[in-house]
């Protein structure tokens, strides 16, 4: 199985994405990544997808879902560095994925993190 | 002058989600080498890619074909996804389906659609599926 | 075959500077403005470069898609792309190249008998009628691909985007906004954020006529684009009629920022990359 690193900062796990992944390997990261927070007690969560070339369906289900399963267990997640060309597919696609908080590199990212995990739950990018 | 033509041509076999990848990167190296934008490329790529779990999704297995082809000045790619699964029922619905609609795999048959510039369909119940895709370059 | 092609190459190639001298004279009364554009010693270097390769492809004795007009048929090409560049009619274009049969022809009657004229006139009729299809194609679709050069550089003209302040960017949208046009903003939009790293892009609609449910739906997803590679997106211009118009239309516009003036717009920006102007 592919193996994706996931780094423990402080109180945030980032998971940079760095290689393309097939449907059950994507799974199994969605698997690990909860299994870290629930190891950690993360209160942030960065997906780093500045090298993903390609999300389709499931690939952008799979985000969405790990987003709304780390909420539920108490972390905010944060999709960093989205590239365009895969932005301007997901919309034609469909898939707006609005319940999604972004941020265009992971400095941003934690930034917003700060600003989510600080009692406000409001959609920001200060 | 040309009238439609194939020049290069690759099939590949999809029976696992590792296939897919591989059909993927297939699709991608053609599209690069006739110097398709990114932007086309991804398209065509996030189609493929939906289209070749189908296969692997509801006929367990399927062949893939790369080509390029040629109308009149244009240059395009193509790609058949044909498969002996059970065939889809009812086009219009599986077509309408969104990924939003339902949990279950294999939606993605509705947003290849709308990722491709030509999109063709035959399906027979029983006997399987044939998707047909073009990208046409200067789009 | 073999013995009427080589005849006539060998008629061409001991009668070269006449037949040059004749056509050049033909196009710089036929075809002014490509001489004036590439200049009379370049053409000059270019006719007889063609004459040559003309020449030697006769003696190679091959039919016109054959290998051997490779060089001829790519000499045509240039030249025909040079003549779209110089804005030359379709007379002109074929003109170039049919004025070569007057040149040839009065050639062959001085050099040959009766008997062998029939069979030389229709080689060369034939290989002058392919060359000037060629050339008028070629030009054909050079016109078309420098007219889609064009729309592709209006359409890039007709949305631009402006870097008004530190990771601020904003896009002034004037007329109609199509899905062609769309596409073409968003991109633009997409990489101007990538490029700046911005962190707030402004779309302002204050030049945009009419406000329907289709522009609203193309706003959303241009707005929407940007939220997914980080960025917020500031929709202004929302002047009264137009928030009328689209709460009418049951167009909802409330996940996303609008305001009624850019100033309005620009403070907010401010406000959210943490900057005060002055």
């Amino acid at each position: 199985m592919i193996e994706v690193t996931i780094l423990k900062i402080g109180d945030t796990i980032i998971v940079p994405i760095q290689t393309e992944l097939h449907d059950l390997a994507a799974n199994f990261l969605q698997e690990n990544i909860l299994k870290k927070i629930e190891k950690v007690g993360a209160r942030g969560l960065i997906i780093d997808v500045g090298v993903v070339t390609i999300i389709d369906s499931f690939m952008g289900r799979v985000l969405v879902d790990t987003a709304k399963m780390a909420r539920l267990m108490g972390t905010e997640t944060v999709i960093v560095g989205m590239k365009k060309e895969v932005v301007m597919t997901l919309l034609q696609l469909g898939l707006m994925m609005q319940t999604l908080h972004t941020a265009l590199n992971i400095e941003d990212g934690i930034t917003l993190l700060n600003r989510l995990t600080g009692g406000n739950h409001e959609r920001s990018i200060i | 002058m040309k009238g439609p033509s194939s020049k290069d041509s690759l099939d590949i076999s999809v029976a696992n989600y590792e296939d897919v990848i591989l059909a993927r990167q297939k699709a991608r190296e053609l599209m690069q080498s006739m110097g398709f934008s990114l932007l086309a490329q991804t398209r065509m790529v996030t189609a493929v890619s939906e289209l070749a779990r189908n296969m692997v999704v509801h006929a367990g297995r399927g062949q893939m074909s790369v080509n390029s082809v040629e109308k009149l000045n244009q240059k395009g790619i193509e790609c058949i996804f044909q498969d002996k699964g059970p065939g889809i029922q009812n086009i219009d619905q599986a077509l309408r389906q969104g990924f939003s609609t339902s949990n279950s795999l294999g939606l993605g048959l509705g947003g290849a659609k709308k990722l491709c510039a030509e999109f063709d369909i035959q399906t027979t119940v029983g006997k399987g599926t044939r998707v047909t895709i073009r990208e046409w370059k200067t789009r | 075959m073999n013995n009427i092609q080589s005849n006539a190459a060998r008629i061409l190639q001991n009668n070269k500077a006449e037949i040059l001298d004749q056509w050049h004279q033909q196009l710089i009364l036929n075809t002014k403005s490509l001489v004036e554009s590439i200049g009379l010693n370049v053409m000059k270097q270019r006719t007889e470069e063609f004459l040559d390769t003309l020449i030697d492809a006769l003696t190679q004795d091959d039919d016109f898609e054959g290998d051997s007009y490779d060089n001829a048929r790519n000499l045509m090409t240039d030249i025909s792309r040079q003549m779209t560049l110089s804005s030359l009619t379709p007379s002109e274009v074929t003109l170039f190249v049919f004025s070569l049969r007057d040149i040839i022809f009065p050639l062959f009657q001085t050099n040959m008998d009766a008997g062998q004229l029939a069979a030389h006139y229709s080689l060369v009729n034939s290989l002058i009628d392919r060359l000037g299809v060629f050339t008028f194609t070629v030009y054909q679709e050079s016109r078309e691909e420098l007219m889609r050069e064009q729309q592709q550089a209006f359409m890039e003209v007709s949305v631009p985007v402006v870097r008004i302040w530190d990771r601020i960017i904003m896009i002034p949208l004037v007329g109609m906004l199509d899905s062609s046009r769309t596409q073409q903003m968003m991109e633009t939009m997409l990489t101007a954020l990538e490029d700046y790293q911005s962190k707030v892009a402004i779309m302002d609609i204050s030049g945009i006529p009419v406000v329907d449910t289709l522009v609203a739906r193309h706003l959303i997803t241009a707005a929407s684009a940007a939220r997914l590679m980080g960025a917020e997106c500031i929709i202004t211009g929302i002047r009264a009629r137009i928030s009328q118009t689209l709460v009418q239309l049951g167009v909802d516009l409330s996940g996303f920022i609008t305001r009624t003036t850019l100033a309005d717009g620009l403070q907010l920006a401010l406000k959210m990359t943490d900057q005060k102007i002055g």
